[in-house]
């Protein structure tokens, strides 16, 4: 249903041409939900600003397709790309906070998005967003309320039910629970699995939070440096094959495992306009060799349904002992 | 609402002691202005007699605190007395200069902030453009230029060399003298064209450069991405985020009026414009008391009275303004 192709996001900055999304093949069928993790400035939520089509103005889609339901959305027509969002498929922002227009009421903004592709009579849009409303929880009462009078959970839920106003096929979630506290985000992330599991949306789900990604995902593509490092099921976590997975790992807190304690990875995400030669993560990776800062690692299948993007596959055994051991992350790689 | 109404109350009582200061300064000033003004208004055939006579009259001879209390009063009661040159009354007067004032700022503020939210809505939002680029540089230009220059040379070009407009005043004598009836003359439109076009120039360039600045901070929010992404058009997307550039307009424009309702001394003068402005600078020249104490007064209420409307109509535009 949504594929990327061989997907390049790139930036005009000041320093030059950052290349935010490198290269990102992944593919999404019917009714799936698949996680994108990873650092910030990974290039996660550039693909969903890409899928979306609301790349910034110093943005663009340097090579690639990103297929949806047999259109190109990367060389689509501006009008036509214009009608398929909102429609065909939603954005769930990052920041509830700052995503409603604050001069203008919820209802106001939720009846905008259903009149924004084609008529509707006035009380079928007022039964319609009370319907959305209820359906995420919210009292119809507040729906004359402007965004400022809602608290950070509410305006989330709002939001969900913006996406949902005309049921799209495709939900992009883009770090949906940031800002919000942990019982709030809880129930965001359950109105959002209730939109995957019952009402079967397909799911571009964005997050750094690899619980969420766990606990919702079908599938998982790991991103390091704007290229996508890891992919596969639920197992990504279980048994990573890739060392920055390893690192990620270690650098979340464990449910089943209280007692262990969090490991980070030291050292800063790549440079996207100068990135390092071969192996993007090898300046960070406790496990790289002469060979990781010289060619660049393919993504290759390794498992059926698994895929990483790493030289020394041959020797994940031993890299997953060893980085269960803190003193791994800490030595600094002299290079 | 409990909350608009003490808060109303508050601005008003505010508001009040601001009145009592302005005519507390006022009155100071005018005690302290050398000259008496029955010197100004007598005659020189006048004998000391007739001149005491007038003293009382005026009450001049009471203590000073008997003169400031009536004129606290005579004051909020808008009776200003008589001029020294004139056989109307101070406020009727006023009333004409007021409304004559007003047919020169009106026209000129309409189209200015009308054109100028547009022009500098549409340079922000295009930032980078040529448009944009032409509207600021502009904009600085029509800025700096002092008005009395423009008006000047518009004169000189207009009406002296080319002759296409009247050089000065309002209506011909005789004309129209109601407000209905100027409005409808075309007279009045012919000679308000060169001050209009003067003001203009000099006033658009405050709303252009504010919502272009206002339209640049706008864009960097996030809400615009989400209506991008709900599939709006451009143009509903640019409604929307000069509806929210629009915020600080309202303050600036209720500065801007009460600035022009009292600063177009030159532009009378140069168009002849029988205006506020006008009188003022004529009564003070004359020590003509009473008109310029009136003016004074006018131009002090009338920028009170904007500043608490911009307030109060901050709070009808922007949702998010609470009065607690």
């Amino acid at each position: 249903m949504l594929a990327l192709e061989g997907l390049e996001v790139r930036y005009a900055t000041r320093q030059g041409e950052a290349r935010a999304v490198d290269r990102v093949s992944l593919a999404l069928a019917e009714g799936e939900c698949l996680g994108l993790v990873g650092e910030s400035g990974c290039g996660k939520s550039t693909i969903a600003r890409a899928v979306m089509g609301i790349l910034p103005p110093n943005g663009r889609i340097a090579a690639g397709r990103i297929r949806f339901r047999g259109q190109d959305l990367a060389t689509l027509d501006p009008e036509r790309s214009r009608e398929l969002r909102g429609r065909r498929m939603a954005l769930v922002p990052q920041s509830a906070m700052n995503a409603f227009d604050p001069v203008y009421t919820v209802r106001a903004q939720l009846d905008e998005a259903i009149l924004a592709h084609g008529a509707m009579a006035a009380p079928a849009r007022a039964e319609r967003i009370a319907a959305l409303f209820a359906r995420v929880g919210l009292e119809i009462a507040r729906l004359d309320d402007y965004p400022h009078q809602f608290s950070g959970g509410m305006r989330q839920r709002a939001m969900i039910a913006m996406a949902m106003a005309l049921d799209p096929d495709l939900i992009v979630a883009d770090e949906p629970t940031t800002g919000l506290d942990v019982v709030v985000q809880d129930q965001i992330l359950q109105h959002i699995r209730s939109l995957h599991r019952e009402q079967r949306k397909t799911m571009l789900l964005i997050t750094h939070d690899m619980a969420v990604v766990a606990e919702n995902c079908d599938r998982i593509a790991v991103m390091y440096g704007g290229r996508a490092v890891e992919t596969g099921d639920r197992a990504v976590f279980e048994r990573p094959l890739h060392p920055y997975t390893l690192g990620l790992c270690n650098a979340f807190p464990d449910l089943d495992d209280g007692g262990r304690a969090l490991i980070s990875i030291p050292g800063a995400p790549p440079d996207l306009v100068t990135p390092p030669a071969g192996c993007r993560f090898a300046p960070r990776c406790p496990f790289a060799e002469n060979h990781c800062s010289e060619a660049e690692p393919a993504l290759l299948e390794v498992e059926p349904g698994r895929h990483a993007a790493c030289h020394r596959l041959d020797r994940i055994e031993e890299f997953r002992r060893r980085a269960r051991d803190p003193d791994t992350w800490q030595t600094e790689r002299k290079s | 609402m409990g909350g608009f109404r003490r808060y109303l109350l508050r601005r008003l009582a505010q508001a009040g002691f601001v009145v009592w200061c302005i005519l507390t300064i006022m009155f100071l000033l005018f005690k302290l202005m050398p000259g008496d003004p029955t010197a100004i208004f007598v005659d020189n055939n006048f004998t000391e007699d007739m001149i005491q006579r007038q003293r009382m009259l005026w009450g001049l001879n009471d203590p000073w605190w008997v003169q400031y209390l009536r004129y606290l009063r005579n004051m909020l009661l808008f009776d200003f007395g008589h001029p020294f040159f004139q056989n109307e009354s101070v406020a009727e007067i006023m009333l004409d200069k007021v409304r004559n004032t007003c047919l020169m700022i009106v026209p000129a503020l309409l189209v200015s902030v009308v054109f100028g939210t547009l022009i500098g809505a549409y340079a922000g939002w295009t930032r980078g453009s040529v448009f944009e680029r032409a509207a600021v540089a502009t904009s600085l230009v029509l800025h700096s230029v002092p008005s009395f220059f423009v008006g000047i040379l518009a004169l000189m070009v207009f009406s002296y060399q080319l002759r296409w407009l009247p050089p000065g005043g309002m209506v011909p004598l005789g004309g129209p003298d109601t407000l209905w009836g100027m409005l409808a003359s075309p007279d009045y439109w012919k000679h308000l064209v060169l001050p209009g076009l003067v003001l203009v120039s000099r006033e658009i360039t405050g709303p252009i450069l504010l919502l272009r600045s206002s339209m640049l901070e706008v864009k960097g929010s996030d809400f615009l991405d989400m209506l991008r992404a709900k599939g709006l058009g451009e143009g509903r997307i640019v409604v929307h985020a000069t509806r929210n550039a629009l915020l600080p307009l309202v303050t600036y424009v209720a500065v801007m009026t009460g600035i022009l309702f009292q600063g177009q001394v030159l532009l009378e003068i140069i168009f002849a414009w029988p205006g506020l402005g006008r009188e003022l600078v004529q009564a003070l020249t004359h020590l003509d008391f009473p008109v310029a104490q009136a003016a004074l007064y006018l131009m002090a209420l009338v920028t009170l009275a904007l500043n608490l409307i911009a307030d109060l109509l901050y709070g009808a535009i922007d949702p998010r303004v609470t009065y607690e």
